[in-house]
């Protein structure tokens, strides 16, 4: 045996890699050469003295892992599916490993934007892209002018191919939230069946489904000017941080209430607006984003506070992808408070269930709510 | 043997399950198993603790954060060196405004401290000949060498992590043992004479 193949056959052995056939080949060398066996169990000792991992470093590794589920958190938005418009990014200020982490999702994301582009049927003069995210999904976009866009359950988002030139616009059916990128000499206006929200840099909150009854704007930091489409000039509101704007489609006229605010000041200065389907409140300061019923589903929770079952049930269908129908008009008014997470609709309605007695039944996308 | 040696890709399975089902101590688990070890892996490329500390950190929080998707992972032990081991490489590109491929030429490797002699049974003499020889060898080599060892890696995974080929590893592991032997041979003059007896 060479000396290569004995050092192999050792090695081996070490890392615990040696087959059986290997194994009786080394002992078999190491009885016709008892000087290696002397050398070999130096070595063997030596090896398997390995690393002795200390307790005390687990204790010190807390704290960063403790960083590490934080900082996961801040970005739970990650781990909804991008999607990317085919124009290509100008500029991403992302930093640090947030970069990495976009980099990173890059390939799904050509691949999901172009699946996307490619099924949308908007093959017209005016060049128009849009994205879409189904009944259950969420998705995340980025526009050609760095702004991020994150679509709820069953909305949809257009914009035009000229979007980059001179003005920003896109036009929302859905929810959505924006992260927009400042650029003061082109404003950015989100076009809805009812409203239009005209931006210059912010992040705000825009809820605007056909079928409900109302469309919403809650801004959470900047400054957006809202005006209703048939009354642009009479109906300008400015919203500042942490006031939702609420749009009643089914008024003719319009109605302002400003709930109770802790800044009574600022509310106070707010100018008469005439326009009576807008109604303003101001959310409750110190409740995190994450956790707040207008912009937690972004962060991938579906959050309700004090809603009637029929008005959790459409947020419900479009977050699970069901259809949700009601045999009783008393379990329809009940009213719940709570958050879903990572619950499939079972395991939601379950949770329900411990709350207040009806009984539900789940046969592939249909759910039926009854009486106990 | 440590901890993360006993785990073969195969058994971190129902670890990984339980994260994807957001088991934050399941993922404290996993972070105590490999933290240490990715740390000196991400040092050995960087050569700077603290950004090797942030680099891991970043695989950790990405593990997190897409922790839905863990389970597709084959063998998630081989995922978090590769994983680590491009952080840190674009981290290099970064800092050096150009693209760093493997540098596994120039890497600084700390071999990790043995048991004291006393718990062992050979003496402080054939341990400081043996770390002489393994702290002399190649850089890649020694690397390789390290991760078998230390991490209990295996030569496949090795290969995997290190884009070495399996042959690749095997003749860098006969390298390393050839000049640990070299290092000893003296000893093999002092070897006990009953042995040649018995023959």
């Amino acid at each position: 045996m060479s000396n290569q193949h004995f050092y192999s056959l050792f090695a081996k052995k070490l890392a615990g890699e040696a087959s059986p056939e290997e194994l009786s080949e080394l002992y078999a060398y190491l009885q016709a050469h008892p000087e290696e066996q002397y050398v070999q169990e130096i070595v063997t000792n030596w090896w398997e003295s390995g690393v002795a991992m200390s307790p005390e470093a687990e204790e010190s590794e807390d704290a960063r892992f403790e960083r590490i589920l934080h900082q996961s958190a801040i970005n739970q938005f990650q781990t909804e599916e991008i999607i990317q418009s085919q124009k290509p990014v100008h500029k991403m200020n992302f930093s640090g490993w947030k970069k990495w982490m976009a980099a990173a999702v890059v390939a799904g994301l050509l691949f999901i934007g172009a699946r996307y582009v490619f099924s949308s049927s908007v093959v017209t003069a005016d060049p128009e892209n849009e994205i879409v995210a189904k009944r259950g999904t969420k998705s995340r976009l980025l526009l050609p002018d760095g702004t991020q866009v994150w679509l709820n359950a069953e909305s949809r988002i257009t914009y035009a191919d000229f979007f980059n030139d001179s003005l920003r616009e896109v036009r929302l059916e859905g929810e959505a939230y924006f992260d927009v990128v400042k650029d003061a000499r082109r404003p950015f206006i989100v076009h809805t069946s009812g409203i239009r929200i005209r931006v210059l840099g912010t992040a705000f909150n825009v809820k605007s489904y056909p079928q409900d009854p109302t469309i919403e704007a809650t801004l959470v930091r900047g400054l957006i000017e809202v005006e209703k489409i048939n009354q642009p000039q009479s109906s300008r509101i400015m919203l500042k941080p942490n006031e939702k704007l609420v749009y009643n489609k089914n008024l003719d006229h319009v109605v302002k209430t400003t709930e109770p605010s802790l800044e009574k000041n600022n509310s106070v200065q707010q100018p008469e607006v005439k326009p009576e389907s807008i109604s303003i409140s101001t959310l409750a300061k110190g409740i995190a984003d994450s956790i707040r019923v207008e912009t937690s589903w972004v962060y991938g929770k579906l959050v309700f506070d004090g809603e009637t079952f029929r008005e959790l049930a459409p947020r419900m269908e479009r977050w699970f992808n069901v259809k949700i129908g009601f045999r009783n008009e008393k379990v329809a008014g009940y009213r719940f408070t709570g958050v879903f997470e990572h619950e499939n609709i079972e395991e939601a309605l379950q949770a329900l269930q411990l709350t207040a007695s009806f009984s539900s039944t789940v046969k592939g996308n249909e759910v039926w709510i009854d009486k106990k | 043997m440590n901890a993360a040696a006993q785990y073969n890709g195969d058994s971190l399975l129902p670890l990984q399950e339980r994260i994807a089902c957001g088991d934050s101590a399941a993922f404290r688990q996993l972070f105590h198993l490999f933290y240490t070890r990715l740390s000196q892996f991400a040092t050995s490329i960087i050569k700077s603790e603290e950004i090797a500390g942030e680099v891991v950190d970043e695989v950790f929080v990405r593990l997190w954060t897409n922790r839905s998707t863990i389970g597709s992972i084959q063998n998630l032990r081989v995922y978090l060196y590769q994983a680590v081991k491009n952080e840190s490489l674009n981290y290099l590109s970064r800092k050096a405004h150009q693209h760093i491929y493997e540098p596994f030429d120039d890497i600084y490797i700390q071999l990790n401290d043995d048991l004291s002699p006393e718990r062992l049974m050979i003496t402080q003499e054939l341990i400081s000949k043996i770390r002489a020889a393994v702290d002399a060898l190649p850089p890649r080599c020694k690397m390789v060498f390290k991760l078998v060892r230390e991490d209990g890696l295996k030569y496949r995974e090795v290969a995997e992590i290190l884009n070495l080929s399996h042959k690749t590893v095997d003749a860098q592991m006969v390298i390393a043992i050839g000049r640990i032997r070299e290092a000893l041979k003296e000893e093999m003059h002092l070897f006990p004479r009953i042995f040649f007896q018995k023959k």
